[in-house]
């Protein structure tokens, strides 16, 4: 039988995680402004346009918000009672993309509907994320037995396998984060993840010289030496370089930076606005970035603290894991420490699809937050 | 789906505890990029910003003796359009008229190659004059783009113009006086830096940063813009007259070895100038000095001073001519098969006996007469400045296959080949006192400033005595006025000279009957202010160097001196 507790009381709204909220809005608000000075070139239309990407983003993030408040007004069992929906949906869309999605820069990962355009694994993320709490809680809510174990590897491997073949390499580390992220929470014998530590080294050559194509070995080999092809693969590890590493301090001031105004970096609105920030803001300005997704890290890590049950535990780890692994890829590429892969600055970037769907997992944790004594009680 | 009581554990702070080591390395990188290096990046970051260009220094001038402006650089426009402006047709229209109206294109064409054009900027017009295309920038039409550019402009039309030479697209000489003096002319280029975007433009209000060019320096030739004038009608009169394929005439001061004029034909003329023409191309070079010819009678000017210098002979020396002279079992005979008797060495000149010129270099021997052909500057380049000068060839006792047979020849100047410069320079080392002068073409450089470098004229050789020379002088004099009627004879001047006629050697080493003509001589007698050597080749109507050169070089003398301000002889005007 299924109870879906907790009609958000004036109390439970009392717990709604502002700061967590504060955070992602600051991010988004942070990000605005560096679209705005990244879209300088392309845009000079009035400021209140759908054409503006700023205003676009603006009116994504006012929908988000929305969004995010009504999906914490809903009871998060809600979402893990029809997860394998959700789950089996997310396969669904991930395969439709090979016969009917749009190829962009070589890789195919979006639909397009009109002018709006969606990313599945975007949505696969939650839904992977649901579907392993909702697995684990039958397990006895951890994965310490080889079945258990066995089984989460089996939800999140398609998944990863569908989104590894588009080719996005750096979606599919975010996916294998979310799998160990979330096991690890639950609990999980040292010795298992030993020996798949072991037999994932053992594979790696295999996988390295039958499954990564030729373009992902070379944006990993010019991270080491990006000279080697300065026009090409190694062009915008060295942009996004020349402009973080000429921000210095304090940065040459917001649309100020000659790099992102002269159109040296490219994508500089998505996969590189963290350079962008580097340039015009400096070191300075990172680290306030940096800061705020701690203070989003340390929000997200108290809600699994204190969330009522198994499940809500879970989610809320993995979706901080989900969110905090895309900055990092994200901000790691952009410094040249991994290959170009294009992820987008959680909750920064510009990007509708992805924005919608960060706020609704937010909604998710916050749904945990505020019902975590309605389901302590129990 | 039950629900289970969520345990408090630590282990929900493991993630936390990987991303704060992920940030840790992020951070640490950050420190390194930002802080420890950013002085390299912060320079990588500058010179991915800079572009350079290339500004070219105002050619300079090429002037004739007088200050004369023969070749200058004007300003001019190269103007393009932007099609990426022009593509909003009223934009177009507007842009395109106010185009139109300056500078007479016209307005419907200008729109269609603007549209048709793949390019970013289509040129629309080269070297538009400075003051058109200033009117037309202050009119600021939508889309027009200028550069600056220079044009060559040439104020005495195609005057000298084998000798100036031309210049290409990138203001360096290709020939001529333009190539040889290139680098003074030219300057030194300057750079402008700028700050540029990743299309490469210049960023406006972007730093920019220039070093001037500097400005070439201005060329004073030899050359007389009125003598050249002169000469280049009446090689061109003669060319006409006698049917001749081309020609040179070689005008220069015996006395410093400076060129006054030097006309050749064909040759390149700037108003006509088509580089796809394959015939033009080969015309970018001067005749006068890259071509040889046999030179033929005048030769034996040289034989004779030769001998006389030795002291083999005497203006008086007789010999008999029987019209043949066996050398090594060979029979050499007269030009005109004529056969003259007794004949001085001044008669072996007037009547240009071939075998009076076997006679003295008999006396002289291959040695003694090589050395003097040495010494008159044969077989080798005079050091003109002129691009491509040939060295001229003859045979040498060393070289294989040297027969006494070349001897004999190349004393009345067969199988010896020179250019007209040659000749005229070893011609004026004959009679100016025995200094063989490098022949020239500049006289002085001229910085921007105005300080002037005069270029000195250099003494390359002594080959005969100043005695030998007079008497050479004396020895042509006799040549042109031998007491009968001689068409070489100036009518207001002394002077001497010494006709020539030879076959044109074919690829088989034989002759037919095409021939070069050619007259050269000096005046006046005593003090020679002018040297002219007159050359027609091919000439159809196959009349002597006499006959057909002759009276060119009278009349030449007779403009050129008294131009020159030379006083007439006093006996010959009395004599008129």
């Amino acid at each position: 039988m299924t109870v879906f507790r907790g009609q958000p009381s004036l109390r439970a709204w009392a717990r709604f995680d502002a700061l967590l909220a504060f955070a992602a809005l600051a991010l988004v608000a942070c990000g605005l402004a560096l679209i705005h000075s990244g879209s300088l070139r392309s845009y000079d239309g009035p400021l209140a346009s759908l054409a503006n990407p700023v205003a676009r983003q603006a009116l994504f993030a006012v929908v988000a918000v929305g969004g995010m408040i009504a999906i914490s007004r809903l009871d998060y069992h809600l979402f893990l009672h029809y997860a394998w929906w959700l789950y089996g949906a997310a396969i669904v869309l991930l395969l439709a993309l090979i016969p009917l999605g749009q190829t962009e820069f070589g890789s195919t990962r979006w639909f397009a509907f009109g002018p709006v355009q969606f990313q599945p694994s975007e949505f696969a993320k939650i839904a992977v994320v649901l579907a392993m709490a909702r697995y684990l809680a039958g397990q006895g809510g951890d994965a310490r037995s080889l079945r258990a174990l066995g089984g989460t590897f089996a939800i999140v491997a398609p998944v990863l396998l569908l989104v590894f073949i588009q080719p996005d390499l750096g979606t599919s580390v975010v996916f294998a984060s979310i799998w160990l992220g979330m096991v690890v929470v639950a609990g999980v014998r040292r010795r298992h993840l030993l020996v798949l530590g072991t037999f994932f080294l053992a594979v790696l050559p295999f996988v390295w010289t039958f499954t990564v194509a030729d373009y992902q070995i070379e944006r990993i080999s010019v991270l080491f030496n990006a000279e080697e092809d300065p026009l090409d693969a190694g062009y915008n590890p060295i942009q996004s370089q020349i402009a973080v590493g000429s921000g210095q301090l304090l940065g040459k001031g917001l649309t100020n930076g000659e790099q992102t105004q002269l159109d040296f970096l490219k994508v500089k609105t998505r996969d590189f606005i963290f350079s962008v920030l580097g340039e015009e803001l400096g070191f300075v300005g990172a680290m306030a970035l940096f800061a705020l997704f701690i203070l989003l890290l340390m929000r997200g890590i108290r809600a699994a603290q204190i969330a009522g049950d198994v499940p809500g535990q879970l989610v809320a780890a993995g979706v901080v894991v989900t969110i905090l692994m895309q900055a990092v890829i994200n901000i790691a590429v952009n410094l040249s420490v991994f290959p170009v892969t294009g992820l987008p600055l959680p909750f920064v970037s510009q990007g509708g699809s992805s924005l919608l769907t960060l706020f609704l997992a937010l909604g998710i944790v916050q749904s945990i937050v505020m019902r975590h004594r309605s389901y302590r009680q129990v | 789906m039950a629900h289970q009581q969520a345990t408090r554990t630590l282990r929900v702070w493991l993630p936390a505890t990987a991303f704060a080591a992920f940030a840790l390395l992020i951070l640490g990188r950050l420190v390194q990029v930002q802080i420890v290096e950013h002085d390299r990046y912060a320079a990588e970051a500058r010179s991915s910003l800079l572009a350079s260009d290339t500004v070219f220094a105002r050619r300079g001038s090429i002037l004739d003796r007088n200050g004369f402006l023969l070749a200058m650089s004007a300003d001019t426009w190269d103007l393009y359009v932007s099609t990426r402006v022009w593509r909003d047709d009223e934009t177009a229209i507007e842009g395109s008229e106010a185009i139109a109206a300056a500078t007479g294109l016209d307005a419907a064409e200008l729109r269609e190659l603007v549209r048709a054009s793949e390019l970013v900027d289509v040129l629309i017009a080269h070297d538009v004059p400075y003051a058109t295309g200033r009117a037309l920038l202050d009119g600021r039409p939508p889309g027009l783009v200028a550069l600056p550019n220079t044009e060559r402009v040439y104020p005495a039309d195609d005057l000298a113009a084998s000798v100036i030479g031309i210049i290409g697209r990138e203001n360096t000489g290709l020939s001529g006086i333009e190539w040889w003096y290139d680098e003074e002319l030219q300057g030194v280029p300057g750079r402008v830096i700028f700050e540029r975007d990743t299309s490469g433009s210049p960023i406006p209000y972007g730093e920019t940063f220039t070093i001037e060019p500097v400005r070439g320096r201005d060329i004073v030739l030899t050359i007389d813009r009125r003598l050249q004038a002169t000469a280049e009608r009446a090689l061109t009169e003669a060319i006409a007259a006698h049917g001749a394929e081309g020609g040179a005439i070689v005008m220069l001061d015996p006395r410093n070895g400076e060129v006054l004029a030097l006309a050749t034909q064909p040759s390149i003329a700037f108003s006509t100038l088509d580089l796809s023409d394959h015939e033009q191309v080969r015309l970018l070079r001067n005749r006068a000095v890259t071509d040889l010819y046999e030179p033929g009678s005048v030769m034996k000017v040289i034989t004779t001073a030769a001998a006389i210098d030795a002291g083999l002979v005497s203006p008086a020396t007789e010999y008999v001519d029987t019209g043949v002279v066996s050398f090594y079992g060979i029979p050499i005979r007269n030009w005109n098969e004529g056969v003259h008797g007794a004949q001085t060495m001044t008669g072996v000149l007037q009547h240009s006996i071939n075998t009076g010129a076997v006679f003295m270099v008999e006396k002289l021997g291959a040695t003694r007469f090589q050395q003097y052909l040495d010494g008159f500057g044969f077989g080798q380049p005079t050091g003109i400045d002129l691009n491509g000068e040939a060295r001229g060839v003859f045979r040498r006792p060393s070289d294989a296959g040297w027969s006494p047979l070349d001897l004999a020849t190349q004393s009345f100047g067969q199988s010896i080949s020179v250019t007209p410069i040659q000749m005229a320079s070893a011609l004026g080392a004959a009679v100016n006192g025995g200094k063989l002068m490098q022949p020239r073409l500049v006289r002085a450089l001229v910085s921007p400033e105005g300080g002037r470098t005069d270029l000195p004229a250099r003494v390359t050789g002594r080959p005969v005595s100043p005695e030998t020379s007079a008497t050479i002088r004396h020895m042509l004099g006799a040549v042109i006025d031998p007491g009968w009627y001689h068409p070489g004879k100036p009518g207001l001047y002394t002077a001497g000279g010494k006709s020539g006629t030879a076959n044109v050697p074919l690829p088989d080493g034989g002759y037919d009957d095409t021939q070069i003509v050619s007259f050269a001589g000096f005046a006046p007698l005593d003090e020679p202010r002018i040297l002219i050597l007159v050359k027609l080749d091919r000439n159809a109507d196959l009349l002597t160097g006499t006959a057909a050169a002759g009276p060119v070089f009278a009349d030449l003398v007779d403009a050129a001196l008294a131009y020159l301000k030379t006083p007439p002889d006093a006996e010959r005007v009395e004599a008129r």
